[in-house]
């Protein structure tokens, strides 16, 4: 319930944020988008969307978490198809990259600081639970220019990763954490998260990270999926299309 | 938890339980096998991906020689027909492990290949791991843990964990005890049927043991000493498995082929390495047990360069002038060992005897021309000025 | 938990600790004022120190970025804390010890901190720490799990029987490079206010 007030809130600040082309990063608990960040109005951007990262099973009675091979490969399809619809109504060419790591070190190399990266964003600005005093004011993280050689064949300007692990819960689940509150013992956390992030692949600049720690959305189903993705992309640069930019 | 990580998970990502009777029928060793129920497709796909990570690792020992060795190893002992659906994996890690899991994913630790000290010791563990995967432990393991209520987050491997979930299932050793033995006994029917030698396995176990020992006396002392005495009373099984393999095996047919002249030369181009990571644990009193172990009263230059490091680094009372004879030793069984004249060198500048210690290192730099620390060891090897 | 948030934090970080800003081009002393050092701008402090002896300083984030202080650790001493629970014992310093051998302890210290095998060093070199002769040391590794190389870069010096090691470790792609000139331009105008020794 909580995480549709917080969304709510975060969502009006993007707008807000983008109607007046803020030069300083937008940054809120879910996301935070790069200084001055803006797709350059005249092509649709063409996005690299790779492999996303996704678990999804369920939580046994015993918190044993166990994967389901059904839902991974109607989550990947779903949550695929959701992020390149979402393109085409906001006028952004979103393409699929089907990459192992093991087919392309480089790629595997540069995921590999991407996890890296968003871990040390999520711990250092959003959420603000550990902030770096020099990063205040400040949304200037990167992959570097090697990034341009991961998919030169691609053709694209941006990259998206996106990572998404839902564990649902067994009716055992649901009754042992019913009777853990009855009797004192709180929150057991849910977990349904994710994140996506928007890469500039000229020179590897993080210019969008979305974070969401209570996802909603099951992602199961091409509704779900979209509604996931929806959540998601939370704050995700909008593109000055003609009409919508003030002139 | 550094210790359990140790020695202990020969058959680390199986846990305990009884041995459900199943109906014979495809084995995931036969061609063509599938997972077949949601929770062993859900356990496949869990390993497949991290199958995936494991091939892009830092960690892989990527020498395609090694690699062929130990499969063909592997494929002696269970057979061509079924060794194929195994995949191995050799690792850059200095502890003493295996590890299969129940895709056909088999995870080897460069600890093993440095303990082992012939190719029936080294196919003993292959072979056991495999049994594991054969008769899919894992699987029923994983079954059982859900069946019970246990809140071991095995196989959490997100983002990455592998290796640190795999030290973890050291904890879950004392679950796993009728299905190792199952393991054991069938690989020592492997083993003998491939005509290796059937005392290998008991022999492994007994090498692990008696490092496990010297490592806890050694670092041990007051509550640590009872802890690591607890240690022991809980795993009862090193001891008993070295026992059962041992009597087990003089049921089988005997066998002097113990193919330690192919292992010797199938590790040459990587012992180097893999003491070296041993030595640079600081793990004297279990290093230097090793040392011996493999020895076994024959020094080799090899062996007798990396004694004089673990005494060098050590650096106690006496330790150095030791350190000083395992060199010579080294470098007169085998001039041609650059590092040994490198360490002899900075060992007698260090005591003092400069003159004989730049000669040492000149030597060093002859034999490695291109060595990243030239610059350094010239500086060092060059006479004062007057 | 199979899933949690830790797995995006990764489990390698250390305990979170305060941070506090430097001042560009401002000289502040370092490591119970032993050295003195002038940085650029960027870099924070971190007030989690590695040892007694040290400092961590990070510009993006110490996974990113870490530039280590050691500061006259005696005789005896170790690089590191020790982590709480561990059996390993790290190697300790002497004073005798040659320019080689401090490169020997930092890299069997890093490999049991670390819990890595996959680390080698270079290069060695002679190199000046402050005014003092000392070695530089270059070096690569990986950490379990990371599926990515770091590089790093110290240098080393022992004055009046004490080490002293400035030492900069960030992942090969992008980081390293970027900063490395700019950390061998901040270790060669490093002051060393080593204790006053004992006048005979």
């Amino acid at each position: 319930m909580a995480r549709g007030l917080g969304i709510g809130m975060a969502l009006a600040i993007t707008f807000a944020a983008n109607a007046i082309m803020a030069q300083t990063p937008v940054v809120t608990e879910n996301f935070a988008v790069r200084d001055g960040f803006a797709f350059a109005p005249e092509t649709p951007p063409r996005i690299l969307v790779f492999r996303p990262e996704i678990k999804i099973g369920e939580q046994t009675t015993a918190g044993l978490f166990q994967n389901n091979a059904e839902w991974h490969a109607t989550a990947t399809r779903e949550l695929s198809a959701a992020l390149v619809a979402m393109g085409d109504k906001r006028g952004i060419e979103m393409v699929l990259h089907d990459d192992q790591p093991a087919d392309n070190p480089l790629m595997a190399e540069h995921r590999a600081l991407f996890r890296l990266v968003v871990g040390t964003i999520i711990r250092h600005k959003l959420f603000s639970k550990d902030p770096l005093p020099s990063k205040i004011g400040s949304f200037d993280w990167s992959l570097g220019g090697g990034i341009a050689k991961i998919a030169p064949a691609a053709k694209a300007d941006y990259g998206l990763f996106l990572l998404s692990h839902d564990s649902f819960e067994t009716a055992g689940r649901r009754a042992a954490k019913l009777v853990a509150a009855l009797m004192g013992n709180g929150d057991i956390a849910g977990t349904h998260f994710g994140y996506a992030a928007l890469v500039d692949l000229k020179n590897g600049d993080i210019v969008w990270l979305g974070v969401d720690l209570k996802a909603g959305g099951d992602v199961r189903t091409a509704e779900g999926a979209a509604q996931r993705v929806e959540q998601l992309l939370n704050g995700f640069p909008a593109r000055a299309s003609g009409k919508a930019v003030a002139r | 938890m550094k210790r359990l990580r140790h020695n202990l998970t020969v058959a680390a990502l199986v846990v305990a339980a009884p041995i459900a009777a199943q109906p014979l029928e495809l084995l995931p060793t036969s061609a063509g096998y599938q997972p077949k129920d949601a929770v062993e497709q859900g356990l496949w796909l869990e390993m497949d991906e991290a199958e995936q990570q494991m091939r892009a690792s830092k960690f892989l020992i990527d020498d395609p020689e090694l690699n062929a060795y130990v499969k063909g190893v592997l494929c002696r002992a269970v057979g061509t027909d079924k060794c194929g659906a195994a995949r191995i994996y050799l690792m850059r890690t200095p502890q003493f492990n295996a590890a299969m899991a129940p895709n056909g994913m088999m995870l080897v630790w460069s600890g093993l290949l440095l303990r082992a000290r012939n190719e029936a010791e080294l196919a003993a563990v292959l072979g056991h791991e495999f049994v594991h995967f054969e008769q899919q432990h894992s699987l029923k393991s994983f079954r059982d843990i859900k069946a019970k209520s246990d809140a071991i987050t095995w196989l959490g491997f997100v983002p990455g964990g592998m290796l640190a979930q795999i030290g973890l299932m050291g904890s879950v050793f004392r679950f796993n005890r009728e299905m190792e033995k199952q393991a054991d006994m069938a690989a020592l029917d492997y083993l003998s049927a491939s005509g290796y030698d059937p005392m290998a396995p008991s022999k492994i176990w007994e090498q692990l043991l008696g490092e496990m020992d010297v490592q806890a006396k050694a670092n041990k002392s007051g509550a640590a000493a009872q802890e690591a005495s607890d240690f022991f009373s809980s795993h009862p099984n090193t001891r008993d498995r070295m026992e059962y393999l041992r009597a087990a095996a003089r049921t089988k047919a005997p066998s002097s082929d113990d193919g330690s002249e192919r292992y010797r030369v199938a590790i040459a181009r990587w012992w180097p390495r893999l003491i070296d990571d041993q030595v640079k644990l600081n793990d004297f009193a279990a290093t230097e047990f090793l040392l011996n172990g493999l020895a076994r009263g024959n020094w080799t230059a090899d062996l007798l360069y990396a004694r004089g490091e673990l005494y060098r680094a050590r650096g106690k009372e006496g330790d150095l002038a030791k350190a000083e004879g395992f060199y010579r030793q080294s470098v007169s069984k085998d001039p041609a060992l650059a590092e040994s004249w490198r360490s002899l060198g900075m060992l007698l500048l260090r005591q003092g005897k400069s003159s004989e210690g730049r000669k040492m290192l000149r030597r060093y730099l002859d034999i490695a021309p291109a060595a990243g620390d030239r610059p350094m060891i010239e500086a060092m090897a060059r006479e004062p000025q007057k | 938990m199979a899933i949690s948030l830790l797995a995006l934090v990764g489990a390698s970080v250390p305990a979170f600790a305060e941070w506090k800003a430097l001042v560009a081009d401002e000289s502040v002393n370092v490591a119970g004022k032993l050295l003195v050092a002038t940085p650029e701008a960027g870099w924070n402090r971190s007030s989690a120190r590695p040892s007694d002896h040290g400092e961590r300083w990070t510009r993006d984030g110490l996974a990113l970025n870490e530039l280590t202080f050691f500061a006259a650790i005696p005789d005896g001493g170790t690089l590191y804390h020790s982590p709480y629970g561990a059996t390993q014992k790290l190697p300790k310093f002497r004073s005798n010890m040659l320019a080689t051998e401090i490169v020997e302890l930092f890299e069997s210290s890093n490999r049991i901190l670390l819990n890595s095998s996959v680390f080698s060093v270079d290069a060695i070199e002679p190199a000046k720490l402050g005014t003092h002769e000392g070695v530089r040391f270059a070096y690569s590794y990986a950490a379990q799990d990371e599926g990515l190389t770091r590089k790093g870069e110290g240098v080393a010096a022992i004055v009046e029987g004490k080490l002293y090691l400035v030492n900069f470790i960030a992942p090969e792609i992008h980081y390293f490079d970027r900063d490395i000139e700019e950390i061998r331009q901040l270790v060669a105008t490093l002051q060393l206010r080593p204790p006053e020794p004992s006048q005979p």
